[in-house]
């Protein structure tokens, strides 16, 4: 390997540009598919088709919706801030878009003799960063309400602003517990602090303080049952109610962004981040390396079982579309095999075994992710809409005071030595 | 891994993509509106004087109260990265300090303050 190849693949730069494009990938690339499975799922929920017509699976409705958003009228109501009505839905968005800078996606590894990692920016204070940071959303949603001079809309954005300052309190508490546990403000130190065995987790280190921040981060993500500030039987659309075009647009995917990164950090807490519960014990002294040809295994075997299924003739008409996405699918089926024969061949290699064991993490939490992901939606379709007293009543006199105690029952169980 | 650097980047780059957006809806949409276009969605009905009213005080109660503990929990996350270190010590200092905040929610809960009809 040349010295200057060598040097560009050890600088934090690289690596910081790559976790960039992770973010933005599971991010503003994820969004088509996220709607679309957000539509699918209440589909599958309901017992209905949902989206199935346009493209494979029904993929493609998701991209014509994005562009039916962006030639639409962008209607600013008369009496309306107008300077505030353009800037609220983009502190959602860049807000949204800045939480990813400290998600670790990937533990260290050493290439050349030196250490790197898939992360954009390793602030010491990393969950707090992002706590800072996603909480300055309530700006943008309570500034719409008001800018939009509609009633509607002030009402939405009263009462965004009082439900997400009331559960971030209980959010905020429920990390304290955490970094309790961990001893550390920064998310990779938490993740590593995770490694071995299953009971190692967050989860079960700490199962009070993971139902407080479950509940509070459906709040925060004004997702349902905590979805009142947008309560269409009460009060329109709330505070997006005068939004449209891709004003809206942006609203609507601030919201997507928030429950990836709130996806994401769930995973981190409590779920072992990139970690793989026992990789030491049942794989080995370099268990992320040795799972690699697995791993791709797995997805060559995912994305040709997909091609073979958009492209049966029963069921599906055989359009030029869903053949190109079969074509896709088994080019990336072939990608995956081959560089699980790469592997095969040059495992002793130690910087194509560490890229590799990073690939294996950041598939390990992506695919974690996903399953957060589903909850958001999966409770979505299940859960009925909470009304605003019991809204209030549940954060500030259960919440909060669980909150509390957990601290108290943390702190002593980690002075007794059992955390 | 970089520092605070990388973050502004991001901050950039998301706000870019947030104007971009808005202004793209500017130019791709069409532009004819006119004044019922104009006038705020209540139901149909006639918008009737503005909507920056008065509200109710609760929402400005909430958001006192968050202050308060807000600033308890940020006050909570020094105490507990440093707390292996700090031991029996530290968590009999905390517990009088959550101890003199819990009573503060007491009040407020007695006095009505959390009630929301």
């Amino acid at each position: 390997m040349p010295e200057w190849a060598q040097s560009i693949m050890t600088s934090s730069i690289t690596w910081a540009v790559l976790a960039g494009v992770m973010a933005y990938m599971l991010t503003l690339v994820g969004i088509p598919v996220y709607t679309w499975w957000e539509r699918r799922g209440a589909a599958l929920i309901q017992r209905r088709p949902g989206p199935n017509r346009r493209g494979p699976y029904g993929l493609v409705q998701a991209i014509a919706d994005a562009v039916k958003l962006a030639v639409k009228e962008d209607v600013v109501p008369a009496g309306a801030n107008k300077w505030m009505h353009a800037i609220a839905p983009m502190i959602v968005m860049t807000v949204a878009l800045t939480t990813f800078a400290v998600i670790p996606w990937s533990g260290d590894i050493e290439l050349f003799g030196k250490t790197v990692r898939l992360q954009v920016a390793d602030l010491n204070f990393g969950i707090i960063f992002i706590l800072a940071i996603s909480s300055m959303a309530v700006y943008g949603v309570t500034l719409a309400g008001w800018s939009s001079n509609n009633k509607y809309s002030m009402l939405g954005g009263l009462r965004a602003g009082a439900q997400m300052v009331s559960y971030e309190i209980a959010l905020g508490l429920a990390v304290v517990g955490m970094v309790l546990v961990y001893g550390t403000l920064k998310l990779n130190l938490m993740v590593a602090g995770q490694e071995g065995s299953l009971f190692q987790w967050g989860l079960f280190q700490a199962p009070l303080a993971f139902l407080i921040y479950m509940v509070a981060t459906y709040a925060e993500t004004n997702r349902v049952p905590f979805d009142l500030v947008e309560a269409d039987s009460e009060i329109v659309a709330g505070f997006h109610t005068e939004y449209s075009s891709l004003r809206f647009g942006l609203f609507y995917m601030g919201e997507y962004v928030h429950m990836a990164v709130s996806a994401v950090l769930t995973v981190i807490l409590f779920f072992g981040g990139y970690h793989v519960p026992w990789a030491h014990t049942l794989f080995g002294t370099t268990p992320y390396a040795t799972l690699f040809p697995w791993v791709m295994a797995a997805l060559a075997a995912l994305c040709l079982a997909l091609a073979w299924d958009t492209s049966r003739p029963k069921r599906r008409a055989l359009t030029q579309g869903n053949m190109i996405f079969a074509a896709i699918l088994v080019a990336v089926a072939g990608g995956a095999l081959l560089l699980a024969t790469l592997y095969g061949l040059f495992y002793d290699v130690a910087w194509f075994a560490a890229l590799c064991s990073m690939v294996t993490q950041v598939a390990v939490l992506v695919v974690k992710f996903l399953f957060f992901f589903w909850l958001f939606i999966w409770v979505r379709w299940t859960v009925p809409r909470f009304r605003y007293d019991q809204l209030m009543k549940l954060g500030w006199k259960v919440m909060l005071p669980l909150a509390l105690f957990n601290i108290g029952l943390t702190s002593v169980l980690v002075l007794a030595g059992w955390l | 891994m970089l520092g605070y650097g990388a973050v502004l980047v991001l901050v950039a780059l998301g706000g870019t993509i947030a104007v971009v957006f808005v202004g793209l809806s500017r130019y791709l949409g069409p532009r004819n509106a006119n004044a019922a276009k104009l006038t705020t969605y209540e139901c149909g009905v006639e918008p009737v004087k503005t909507a920056r009213e008065r509200f109710p005080v609760r929402f400005y109660l909430v958001a006192m109260l968050f202050i308060v503990f807000d600033i308890e929990a940020v006050f909570l996350y020094p105490w507990a990265l440093l707390f292996r270190e700090l031991g029996l010590f530290g968590l009999i200092e905390m517990a009088v300090f959550l101890m003199v905040l819990v009573v503060g929610l007491i009040y407020a809960w007695r006095k009505g303050a959390l009630e929301w009809e």
